[in-house]
């Protein structure tokens, strides 16, 4: 079936950086060229005025895995407060906002205009289950981040001297098992050092019993992902999350990636100074500066917004520290299976706090400060800097600097003082937000097809109608598509076809599988044949794998 | 089933959720720190097992976490300690004996020796010499780990209990490391608890109202609907353990394994397969973390009971 599109103004920066009008065909879920045969459609859809954009794509959003199963236990509250009943034909129910429940999650990326998410922290030894729950997230394409970098096989390795061509065969085989798409590493060494009783780690302190320092576990992964051609480069959770100057840390860890490809997530909690006399500061700036003059290295923001949320992180030390923050005071800690840990802490961001209103200024400063929109991507670190639900709010903030200057006045006077924020007068663009939200994460994942509306993507695309209210055009697109089909009208899912599960592949030496067997048949509670995920497991769970090529070019 | 009852307006359940329910109000309310049985087995240096000898419900808990042959971090085999009823005498090199209804007395006290609260001396407890032991060597632990099955505790008594080690994990990880480890799962009930909070948001038993999803330990509770012929139909679904459905006045929609047998004849039976014998599927190990693949052991036609509740939703008329 052809279906025409008509009338839309297309914003596709990966053709142009302005608005063209033209039509949209679209056959078996792709956009085609316009038929030279002069077949006619089989059905026309009039977008109006409106705006169309591909469908965007989350790179880092917490949306499964056993740690957000242990937020939505701490989060009773945000369940009452936010919960629906089935509705429509295809639509289950489901609850809450900051950790909604699967189909829920589905649904509101879906309405959001969102195609695609990447979910940053699946620990390999939660693989199957993160699947599984994955799995029942509807309509969007998925794919996930496997942690590293505190696995006891990795570190002993490496404190063994294991050499890079060994290191890249087991992280091939790690994302081979898991059915990754890319790599994390969260706190180098410091989960690990966590369980040894050691509440931080420093970027060259040998970490427990290995003796291998942060740093050289993020050069040898950074190495790895992209000797092996990995499209997405290792995605880095820097050590010293949270703590007053730690822009050293984070600067250090641009260097510690030795010019290879890194992209530092949630940026805005890695980005501070220990200036004023509270002791807490911007840095925003200075890590702004490095990003624009290093090429190899990009971000996402971790946005703080305002309210209630949940902070859900594999970082264990920093959990650990803010546990007295946490409001209301609960918390869990959990440290799995020599390979990773969780910690979820209910928190809640105020414009009255100091550091909270700092925090959301200090994120707002990296997205005007850095200039290439291709190397910075929306985020709120879902839900940690707040849920996902926000990003209509944030476009807004980062469209419209009144709207930015209005709320600027709300928060703390210190804060305000404290903040470059009222002089950054930059405004993004249509173009500049299709670039962060859709071209620049479907290129830096390796999407070919995704990200843009040129003949042979997927046809996965948002119609917004232009309006003055910039958060309500980009809270309910008049249309969302994925694959073809329309999946939702002005905000309401109106069906539910399963999206893909997105991995990369890497080749390796069956050789370093001896090794990796020998371990796990000594000190593993899993076996070695039951630790991988089987190639059948995903498509009988809902979720058909998609596989995404390594790149050749620049690899061993 | 969770789909078929949000179709239907029902109620899900899961016959051992009871065990589970006093960890997870603990964990809803106060939350606490926990580990998989690779950080036990690997790492703890001492394990306090509260309220029995967990060997009779979990046979392999001393072979797999106690006496497991390369441990990775731990230079010793892990001192057992152990408070519980002096009827089940565990191996244990420090054990503060109590009676069954003394078990919650003689927790509330060590809770109190390892958050350093102050008690009058000397102590007035039996086994206070005991439990002073056992708080020394926790505190002195590299890493410790407190083991308990709810089972153990008395009826009414587990959610209060499982509160005070909640607070031990709390206060003990200030300054040393020692993680909780709770057992159970039987069933898969752990999965069943899994796919609960990810589908609606919370843990079973939940009620899948026409507004949302509620969850509600009493009103929502399986066994007491049954018991009170409160619902119009129980759909009875057992392929993993082989119960019958309980007797009681409900008209029954039988979804069960072939081996099971039916005392009463339900209103409709749907025979299926069981997993890792006929058919693919996962089930949770009790540290919650881990799903294990099951994979068949023979080809067979059976269906799953994903199957049956497909086959029923897509025969109910079109949803409005």
């Amino acid at each position: 079936m052809i279906t025409r599109l008509t009338g839309g103004r297309i914003i596709d920066p990966v053709r142009s950086r302005g608005e063209s009008p033209r039509d949209l065909w679209i056959e078996d879920g792709r956009v085609i060229e316009p038929p030279v045969d002069g077949r006619p459609p089989d059905r026309v859809l009039d977008l109006g005025d409106g705006l169309v954009m591909a469908g965007a794509i989350d790179i880092h959003s917490h949306i499964a895995g056993g740690k957000v199963n242990l937020g939505r236990i701490l989060a009773a509250a945000d369940h009452r407060a936010h919960a629906h009943g089935r509705s429509g034909k295809t639509c289950r129910s489901g609850s809450g906002l900051a950790t909604p429940s699967s189909y829920t999650t589905g649904y509101r990326y879906a309405s959001m205009g969102y195609t695609a998410v990447f979910e940053p922290a699946m620990v390999p030894s939660n693989a199957r289950a993160a699947h599984l729950e994955m799995a029942d997230v509807p309509i969007v394409d998925k794919g996930a981040y496997v942690m590293l970098g505190n696995d006891e096989y990795l570190l002993r390795r490496l404190g063994g001297g294991a050499g890079q061509a060994e290191i890249n065969d087991y992280v091939a085989w790690m994302m081979r098992s898991t059915a990754a798409h890319a790599v994390k590493v969260v706190n180098a060494g410091g989960i690990s050092a966590f369980k040894f009783g050691k509440r931080g780690l420093a970027l060259d302190e040998p970490g427990p019993l290995h003796g291998v320092p942060p740093r050289r576990i993020i050069a040898t992964l950074a190495r790895a992902v992209a000797e092996l051609g990995v499209p997405h480069p290792l995605h880095v959770h820097c050590n010293d999350l949270g703590v007053p100057g730690n822009i050293a840390t984070t600067l250090a860890t641009i260097d510690a990636a030795e010019g290879q490809p890194i992209h530092l997530t949630h940026a805005q909690f890695h980005s501070y100074g220990a200036e004023g006399k509270r002791g807490f500061s911007s840095a925003a700036a200075l890590l702004a500066e490095r990003v624009n003059r290093s090429p190899n290295v990009s971000i996402d923001v971790g946005q703080v917004v305002f309210g209630p949320t949940m902070t859900e992180s594999g970082d264990t030390q920093a959990q650990f520290r803010n546990r007295r923050f946490a409001d209301p005071d609960k918390w869990i800690m959990m440290d799995i299976e020599c390979d990773g840990g969780c910690g979820v802490v209910p928190f809640r961001y105020r414009d009255r706090n100091f550091v909270n209103a700092l925090q959301w200024a200090i994120g707002l400063e990296l997205f005007l400060l850095v200039e290439d929109p291709w190397r910075i991507f929306l985020t709120t670190d879902h839900p940690n800097g707040g849920p996902f639900a926000s990003y209509p709010q944030l476009v807004r903030l980062l469209m419209s600097r009144d709207y930015r200057q209005e709320c600027l006045a709300a928060i703390h006077p210190a804060a305000r003082k404290a903040t470059l924020l009222e002089g950054l007068t930059r405004e993004y663009t249509l173009a500049e937000i299709a670039i962060m939200t859709r071209a620049a994460p479907a290129r830096s994942l390796g999407l070919e097809d995704r990200g843009h509306l040129q003949p042979g993507a997927a046809a996965d695309l948002a119609v917004y109608r232009p309006q003055d209210d910039l958060e309500a055009m980009f809270r309910a697109p008049a249309l969302v598509m994925k694959g073809g089909v329309e999946v939702a009208r002005d905000g309401a899912v109106i069906a539910t076809p399963q999206g893909t599960t997105q991995v990369v592949r890497p080749e390796y030496d069956r050789l370093v599988e001896r090794r990796i067997r020998g371990f796990f048949d000594d000190h593993m509670s899993v076996g070695f044949e039951t630790f991988p995920l089987a190639e059948d497991e995903l498509a009988e769970a809902g979720a058909p794998l998609e596989p995404r090529p390594c790149r050749t070019s620049g690899a061993k | 089933m969770l789909a078929l009852a949000d179709r239907v307006g029902g109620i899900v359940d899961h016959s051992f959720s009871p065990l589970l329910l006093a960890n997870m109000a603990v964990a809803r309310t106060s939350g606490w720190v926990t580990a998989t049985f690779a950080e036990v087995a690997n790492r703890a240096d001492a394990i306090l097992v509260v309220g029995g000898d967990p060997g009779p419900r979990f046979p392999r808990f001393r072979e797999r976490l106690v006496a497991n042959a390369h441990p990775l971090y731990r230079q010793h085999p892990p001192e057992v300690l152990y408070v519980g009823p002096r009827e089940e005498v565990l191996d244990a090199s420090c054990a503060a004996l109590v009676a069954r209804e003394e078990l919650l007395d003689a927790l509330g006290l060590l809770a109190m020796l390892v958050c350093g609260m102050p008690a009058k001396r000397p102590l007035q407890h039996p086994a206070a010499l005991a439990l002073e032991a056992i708080a020394a060597r926790l505190a002195a632990a590299h890493y410790a780990a407190i083991v308990w099955d709810v089972a153990a505790f008395l009826p009414g008594e587990a959610e209060y209990g499982v509160e005070l080690i909640s607070a031990m994990l709390r206060g003990l990880n200030a300054k040393t490391r020692c993680v909780g480890l709770p057992l159970g799962g039987s069933g898969n009930g752990i999965g069943a608890m899994q796919a609960a909070l990810w589908q609606t948001g919370w843990p079973l038993p939940v009620g899948l109202t026409a507004d949302a999803p509620v969850h509600d330990p009493q009103l929502f509770s399986g066994s007491r609907r049954i018991a009170a012929g409160e619902a119009d139909v129980l759909v009875w679904v057992a392929a993993l353990t082989s119960d019958a459905p309980p007797p009681g006045a409900l008209p029954v929609i039988a979804i069960v394994a072939d081996d099971i047998d039916l005392p009463e004849p339900p209103a409709v039976e749907i025979r299926v397969g069981i997993p890792a014998i006929d058919h693919a599927g996962a089930i949770f190990r009790a540290d919650t973390v881990i799903a294990l693949p099951l994979r068949p052991a023979r080809p067979s036609a059976r269906p799953t009971v994903a199957d049956a509740a497909k086959a029923i939703l897509a025969s109910l008329p079109e949803a409005s």
